[in-house]
């Protein structure tokens, strides 16, 4: 899984088919999907199902049963040897196949070619993109849209990108907001909107918690993000997590501590509100936070940052972005 | 990352936790039958990639079965049941539940138009919905928001899991999830002033505010229930002792958490268990033995502790999956997504014994999967009606037969 995790950020923002040709051929995909034993004359149809389905089309776009079941052959002999890609000629079907509406004796590279070919792949990337850096309230309009530049580039990632963040689109106030933070996207923003540190191990370990063990998602489909990443246990664990790394017990991981962090030397709300919200606070949220001001007049420095992070760290409006 | 199920922020409407006592909310009170159904409980557990049901409730005598999984097929050590058919080897303790009257096994269950995608057949079984491509709600979640509209307080819950399935999910309840019940509590350090202070301040905060759009109203309600249920559930089970041991394996546990959770009489009314790993495309055999080993074993323990509780005429435990798997195997010692499959019932009051029908092993569909007998809204409909009291036609879309699963209740 780390590989496959190099693998993406090498080639990530390159073209799309060469991205879907280097992890379909990592080992991780391989097992994982089972291609070890996809083999001539009983064909393994779990890879060539979660390409179409997951990778390239997205679910029930432009193909059928059929079509996995001819792809799957396709696949046949691609296995691992000594941890690295091999293709096995004594597994491989080499017969008349048709998938996609393509006849041949097509082998797996040319049936990614048509995956990533087919229209539906690019209307697929292009909402992932869209649900990525804009959110799920992007209008359908877009998808089209950022397919069609997908097109244009012959698939280069980077280039839609270019495109999608120099949108007007992207800069839309209305479309702040909503997208709702992944453990892992939390935690990196409590840690570096303040410029702080802490043990990888423990980062992990809490993000694990939250419902996101990095390189262990849950399924071939990644994880259920948005909304699924907000439920009472996991907000428990975040709530934990915020009380920890704020208070004295978390301090020795934490690299520098708070108070070497935020100026001046009243509760350092006058630093943190805007450099944490630039957009500002809701009502509810405001009050709170005037209220703990209040209650902590009186009390040492160090104890109203404490619970002033922890609080700031917990609001609803921490957890959107 | 995909666009996701839940997707589609603006038209969801969510609003805060149900707090009951506010009033009925409005198109849910009629769907409320039997307020006198009070104390009934179901375990829906959940069996994630796709059960093989073939091997789990054997149809031994079937020379087809036999021709079809040459290296897959059980020899020998399978449980008889009746009527040729048998349970997987390391089901004894399901078998011995049977010979008591409190398992009830329904042969051949599915769908029209089987799909054969984890993600989508599973929707399928957690909304109720095939008409629904994304379906954002649950048959449970809808049975859990009209108890709650009728007084229940915080009447479903998922355990032994982060995030909350599908099946739960409604608008107007925050449903909890609980992974651990050790974990499942709010650390303050601070002090006791300080726990106090920033407890009140937490109340601000997640207080309902006008601007307020449906993410905030997740993150406000979700908020509310995380600190409310965990003071509440971590003091009601405080006091549980297991009357029997539960197996030490993660189903073993998630069944006692269930048994803890249903022994403190909180309320809680509906309960989402999981135990995961049967996709099992290569080398089933052993991987496949040793999660129905672990499930039977944990809902045997169930069971024993229910009945010393005597809470387990008042329980009702659904074991079902995303699909069967293909009546042939594959060529890496596996077995492929199929169709239809068992769903197994067991309880105080369950009807033991076979129902349904059983698939023909000599007439299967196009794809070569087993063709459905019983549609699983039929037995949905059979638990909504008459165990949980609740109106089944709008949460399942239809009218929906089903076989006789209780004894008169």
């Amino acid at each position: 899984m780390a590989g496959q995790w190099q693998v993406f950020r090498r080639l990530g923002l390159g073209p799309f088919r060469t991205l879907v040709g280097e992890v379909a051929r990592g080992p991780a995909m391989i097992r994982w999907l089972d291609n070890e034993t996809n083999v001539k004359g009983r064909a393994n149809e779990n890879f060539a199902r979660e390409l179409f389905e997951l990778f390239t089309l997205g679910r029930d776009q432009g193909y059928v049963e059929a079509d996995v079941k001819e792809a799957a052959r396709a696949f046949t002999g691609w296995t691992i040897r000594k941890d690295a890609f091999w293709f096995d000629h004594s597994k491989h079907d080499g017969g008349l196949k048709r998938v996609l509406g393509h006849e041949g004796r097509l082998d797996g590279e040319a049936v990614l070619d048509l995956a990533v070919a087919h229209e539906a792949c690019a209307r697929h990337v292009a909402a992932k993109l869209l649900a990525c850096f804009v959110g799920p309230a992007a209008p359908p309009e877009a998808v089209a849209e950022l397919a069609a530049v997908f097109r244009a580039a012959d698939g280069d990632v980077a280039r839609c990108l270019e495109v999608l963040l120099g949108s007007e689109l992207f800069f839309d106030p209305a479309q702040r907001g909503t997208r709702i933070r992944g453990p892992v996207e939390w935690i990196l923003w409590v840690l570096r909107t303040l410029g702080l540190r802490a043990s990888p191990r423990a980062l992990h370990r809490a993000a694990a918690r939250m419902g996101q063990a990095l390189l262990e998602p849950p399924d071939v489909a990644g994880w259920d993000e948005e909304e699924a990443w907000i439920s009472s246990a996991t907000w428990i664990h975040r709530q934990n997590f915020a009380a920890r790394l704020a208070s004295a017990e978390g301090r020795p991981e934490l690299r520098p501590g708070l108070e070497d962090v935020v100026p001046g030397d009243d509760d350092g709300y006058a630093y943190l509100g805007p450099t944490l919200f630039p957009d500002g606070l809701g009502q509810g949220s405001a009050r709170a936070v005037a209220r703990l001001g209040e209650a902590g007049r009186g009390l040492p420095r160090e104890q109203r940052l404490a619970g002033l992070c922890e609080t700031l760290w917990m609001l609803p409006e921490a957890h959107r972005f | 990352m995909d666009l996701t199920r839940r997707a589609f922020l603006g038209r969801t409407g969510l609003s805060l936790a149900a707090v009951p006592g506010l009033g009925l909310l409005p198109g849910l009170d009629s769907l409320c039958v039997l307020p006198a159904a009070g104390t009934r409980c179901l375990v829906m557990l959940e069996l994630a990639g796709g059960n093989d049901g073939l091997n789990t409730v054997i149809p031994f005598e079937d020379p087809a079965y036999h021709a079809a999984r040459p290296v897959l097929r059980v020899r020998e050590g399978q449980h008889a049941l009746e009527d040729g058919v048998a349970l997987h080897p390391r089901l004894g303790r399901l078998a011995e539940l049977y010979k008591e009257g409190s398992l009830a096994v329904v042969e051949g269950v599915g769908y029209p138009s089987p799909n054969r995608s984890h993600f989508r057949s599973m929707d399928i079984w957690q909304s109720a919905r095939p008409d629904q491509e994304r379906p954002r709600k649950g048959w449970l979640g809808l049975a859990a928001a009209a108890l709650a509209a009728a007084g229940a307080r915080r009447p479903a819950m998922a355990l032994g899991q982060a995030e909350r399935p599908l099946c739960l999910e409604a608008r107007r309840i925050v449903v909890p999830a609980i992974d651990s019940l050790a974990d499942y509590e709010l650390w303050s350090g601070g002090g006791e002033d300080g726990r106090g202070r920033l407890a009140e301040v937490r109340d601000l905060a997640t207080a309902r505010g006008e601007g307020d759009d449906a993410v905030a109203r997740l993150l406000k309600a979700t908020a509310r229930e995380a600190a409310e249920s965990a003071a509440r559930i971590r003091e009601a089970t405080r006091s549980y002792r297991p009357a029997v041991e539960f197996p030490r394996t993660r189903t073993g546990r998630d069944l006692e958490l269930a048994a803890k959770v249903l022994s403190a009489s909180i309320g809680t009314r509906i309960l989402h268990l999981r135990q995961g790993g049967y996709d099992t495309h290569a080398g089933q055999d052993r991987t496949h033995g040793n999660l129905l080993g672990e499930v039977g074993d944990a809902l045997a323990a169930l069971a024993r502790d229910l009945r010393a509780r005597k809470l387990w005429d008042d329980c009702l435990v659904l074991v079902f999956t995303e699909f069967g798997r293909r009546v042939a195997e594959n060529r890496s010692r596996g077995t492929d997504h199929g169709a239809a499959g068992p769903v197994l019932a067991l309880g105080g009051r369950v009807r033991g014994g076979l129902h349904g029908r059983r698939p023909a092993l000599d007439d299967l569909d196009g794809e070569g999967d087993l063709r459905f007998t019983t549609d699983f809204r039929g037995i949905y409909a059979c638990v909504l009606e008459r165990w949980l009291g609740v109106e089944p036609t709008r949460i399942l879309g239809g009218r929906f037969d089903g076989p006789d699963l209780l004894a008169a209740t």
